[in-house]
Parts: structure tokens; C-alpha cells; sequence
């Protein structure tokens, strides 16, 4: 298909299941002020107890947010995914009952799946001697469980698809639902990500990574300090992200509020190492998001970074940016909300999408929390530091997702007007 | 608690918009309960009785037959 047949895409909703309670706009003004929704979180349900700093959405309450009857029988990343849905089909001003279409499908993206139905086999086998399992056990853990209920509470009978890409996972299905309404497989498209990944065995490979922030209870909130000196890794986030994504002339016919356009994705592999990132490949990546957008680096107003706070991979960030946008990388604003909202894995690339959505459509910029003295490494770009800022003008924003494995993906949004 | 109380906890904690009592007569599919809430409420019931209903049990469509087949196979436990 040719790019000028090619069709154009827009954000009509935006939803999540918010760590700090409330709505998504609650959730952008408190990431505004830099607030932090990251704590000390004790997982004491095995034998083996384990602190970490970490979000939980402890006001997420899934009988209440997607109904018993489908909490019953769901994972709670399932739960988290399903409940970002309804709040994204809701934003987009379309009912809940005989609004489906086969038409529209549902692309999300999870790391692991069903992690906490995993570990609750493993304890009722291994720790409980208990010598069956619940016959849910394989469509809670599933990774496409949350895409498949996504698509039957809403009714929606075109392509349902679930992408597992490590860290890029969501910001992958939000951007291969852009191509699927691009070329005409599909006029709508239920787009984001869930994890839930506050297991006690999921964080202690991580901690055995050596790549989580320690903290204590007076300490945890800041323990995520992207490109900060001394940073030393990132905390893990369990929630929910989705976005509606519309074929243009479909969402103008039924008067839907459009946010802004998608307007670019570029995906690239590193192929170079499991773990550590590669400056080539994300360069590769961003350019081609910026070429489909049609965007000239000095255009682009906003860049949410991948920034997970580890002490290899910011600068790599930071140097791929310096690459990317040349002279004007010095006035780029850039922030790593993963400061505030911690690494949801598989979902970081759907919340993060969301909060630079709201970002152009509200041109206020949302900083890095704790960002106090930038760190020698990571200098050459306009950090946004303290509160965010507001008033701005710009025309467009970019997403980075990148990685393990090498998976990069990069989201390039441009503003209505 | 008898096995009809048993099974009406179950649905007023897993269902929307639960009845207030089950009739017999109930069908399970009308009462908000699929085929895969009715195998999970049968396991939660078989680990709550410890006891181990066959694999080629005829799934049951109402509350009675529900209650038939607990009851069938309670006394069998029993017995062994």
C-alpha cells in the first residue's frame, strides 16, 4: 500500500487503573507536580518474604471495576487490562453494551501473563503438597487472557492479538494496531498493556539482576531516579494502560474527541545483546517514527524516555537522543515518569504512551522525579526537572520503549491542530 | 452447612447481581455461571469436601443436578 493511500489514526480514549486512585486526568496532574506513587512494598504471602520498593494500585478494586463474575475468573493482570479497557471505551464516549463491532479488535502487550495464578500453583504444589490445580489455572495465565475478555465484555470480532516483547511489549501492540487501521484490516482498535508482576519470585529475578532500587519506608519513594548521579536501577509498577485508536474519517463521523494523531511508529532490533542496549538500534528505531510522521527533529516538543535508571542504559538513551536531534537536542525536553509510576514491564509502553497523549493535548510536560544534579553521563538534553512544565507549544511527541532482547519500539504522536 | 447453602455462598461471592435463594430447578448458565465457573465452583467444592469427582462426570445444568452430584459422591468419602 502506498503512504498516501495509507490511513490515519486517531487517540479517541485514554484509560488506566491509576496507583494514586482517581481518574487519568488525577493520575497526569499528580505526575505533573512530580508526586511519586512508589513505596515499600512487603510480599510476605510465601515462605520466603521480600521488600522492594515498588507501585502497587492498592485502590484498584476489580469486583468493583470490571465485576465479580469476570474477577472470579481472571489473573489480575487480567483485571488491571480489562479495567484500563472499559476506562479507555469510556473516555471514548462509546456505551459499554452493543457499541462492538467486527470491525474493531483488541492489540495488547504483557510480559509475563498470569504471573500471580503461576505462583499460586507453584505454592499450593511445591509448599502445600496440594496435588491438583484449578481448572482456571491455564486461562488465567494465558498471555492473551486479557486481550480475549477485553474483546468478549466489548464485543469486539476482528483481530484480537497479544505481542510479549519484554519492555516493549505495549508500546508494540499500540503501534501494530496503528498499522492494522492504517492499511484497513481494521476502523478500531482497544490498544495498551496490563502486568501485574508484585510476585515474590518475579522480584527476586529482578533484585538478582541487579537492577532494582533499594529503599526503605522513608527512603522507597525516591529510590527511582532516572538519569540522576548515583542512580542505581528502576521499581517495578504493577498496572494497566489502553488506548482507542480510529481510523480518522470514522472517529470525525461519529463526533469523537480526538486527542491527537499517532502518526509514527519505528521498530528496530539492536541485535547485539540480550541486556544491554544499543545506541544503533534506537537510533534506528526513533528515525523511523519521526520519517513516518513526517516530523523534523525540531519539531518534536516532548520525549518520554525509556529511562529505567540504570546506570548503563540512560546514557545510551541520552547519547541515541544526541544522535537523533542533533542541535536541537540541547532544548528537547525530556523526562522518565518510570520515576513516579515505576516499570510496569510489559505495560510501561501503554502508560507511557497514554501520559505523552495527555501531554500534547494538554502541552504540559511531565518531569523526572528526584532529578536533583544530572548525572555527568546523561548531560545534553533538556531534563525536566522538579515540577513539569506547562504552557508549552509543541506540535509533537515521542515515546521510547526499549527492550531486553534488543526490541526497540518508538511512538511518535502529532497535536490535531 | 449443607451442600445447597455451600453452593449458594459460592455464587452470592462470585457472581454479579446474585438471586437471593437458588431453586433447584436454577440453570446454572442463567445465574451468570459458564462452563468454566461451574468447573472452578465444583473444584472449590471438592477441595472443601476433599473429595475427587471422576473426569467423565456429566456437567451439570441446574442447581439440583449440582447438588445430586456432590451428594453422590460424599457418601462414597465417607465410606472408603
Amino acid at each position: 500500500m502506498s503512504k498516501s493511500s495509507k490511513r490515519r489514526v486517531a487517540v479517541t480514549g485514554v484509560g488506566l487503573v491509576n496507583p494514586f486512585g482517581g481518574n487519568t486526568e488525577d493520575f497526569f496532574d499528580s505526575i505533573m507536580q512530580g508526586k511519586s506513587a512508589v513505596s515499600l512494598y512487603r510480599h510476605t504471602s510465601s515462605s520466603s518474604p521480600i521488600a522492594q520498593p515498588a507501585v502497587v494500585c492498592p485502590q484498584f478494586n476489580p469486583d468493583q471495576a470490571i465485576g465479580r463474575s469476570l474477577s472470579s475468573l481472571t489473573d489480575r493482570y487480567s483485571q488491571l487490562g480489562i479495567s484500563a479497557a472499559f476506562s479507555a471505551w469510556d473516555d471514548a464516549g462509546l456505551p459499554r453494551t452493543d457499541a462492538g463491532s467486527d470491525d474493531y479488535g483488541v492489540s495488547w502487550g504483557t510480559g509475563v501473563g498470569g504471573a500471580h495464578t503461576i505462583e499460586k500453583g507453584y505454592i499450593d504444589f511445591y509448599e502445600h503438597g496440594k496435588r491438583r490445580a484449578s481448572p482456571l489455572s491455564v486461562v488465567q495465565v494465558m498471555t492473551n487472557a486479557a486481550a480475549s475478555n477485553i474483546a468478549i465484555s466489548l464485543g469486539l470480532g476482528g483481530s484480537c492479538l497479544t505481542y510479549s516483547v519484554a519492555c516493549a511489549s505495549s508500546a508494540i501492540s499500540i503501534g501494530e494496531a496503528y498499522r492494522r487501521i492504517q492499511m484497513g484490516d481494521a476502523t478500531l482498535i482497544v490498544a495498551g498493556g496490563s502486568e501485574a508482576p508484585l510476585t515474590s519470585s518475579i522480584m527476586r529475578a529482578w533484585e538478582g539482576m541487579r537492577v532494582i532500587a533499594m529503599g526503605d519506608e522513608e527512603t522507597a519513594y525516591r529510590a527511582c531516579r532516572p538519569f540522576q548521579e548515583g542512580r542505581t536501577g528502576f521499581v517495578l509498577g504493577e498496572g494497566g494502560a489502553a488506548l482507542i485508536l480510529e481510523e480518522w474519517d470514522h472517529a470525525v463521523d461519529r463526533g469523537a474527541r480526538i486527542y491527537c494523531e499517532l502518526a509514527g511508529y519505528g521498530q528496530s532490533c539492536d541485535h547485539v545483546n540480550l541486556v544491554r542496549p544499543d545506541e544503533k538500534g534506537q537510533v534506528r528505531a526513533i528515525n523511523g517514527a519521526l520519517r513516518e510522521a513526517e516530523l523534523t527533529p525540531a519539531e518534536v516538543g516532548y520525549v518520554n524516555a525509556h529511562g529505567t535508571a540504570t546506570t548503563e542504559g540512560d546514557p545510551i538513551e541520552i547519547n541515541t537522543l544526541k544522535a537523533v536531534f542533533g542541535g536541537h537536542a540541547a532544548n528537547l525536553p525530556v523526562s522518565a515518569t518510570k520515576s513516579m509510576h515505576g516499570h510496569l514491564l510489559g505495560a510501561a509502553g501503554a502508560v507511557e504512551a497514554l501520559i505523552t497523549v495527555l501531554a500534547l493535548a494538554r502541552q504540559e510536560i511531565p518531569p523526572t522525579a528526584h532529578l536533583e544534579e544530572v548525572a555527568a553521563d546523561c548531560l545534553g538534553v533538556r531534563h525536566v526537572m522538579g515540577e513539569g512544565l506547562r504552557g508549552m507549544s509543541f506540535r509533537a511527541a515521542v515515546t521510547n520503549s526499549f527492550a531486553f532482547g534488543g526490541s526497540n519500539a518508538v511512538l511518535a504522536f502529532r497535536s490535531v491542530s | 452447612m449443607n451442600t445447597l447453602e455451600l453452593i449458594t455462598q459460592y455464587v452470592k461471592e462470585h457472581v454479579d447481581n446474585p438471586p437471593d435463594s437458588l431453586a433447584l430447578e436454577s440453570k446454572l448458565s442463567e445465574i451468570g455461571l459458564d462452563s468454566l465457573a461451574v468447573l472452578e465452583m465444583m473444584f472449590e467444592i471438592e477441595e472443601k469436601y476433599d473429595i475427587h469427582l471422576p473426569n467423565n462426570v456429566q456437567m451439570p445444568e441446574t442447581i439440583g443436578q449440582l447438588v445430586d452430584l456432590i451428594e453422590k459422591f460424599k457418601p462414597l468419602l465417607v465410606n472408603e
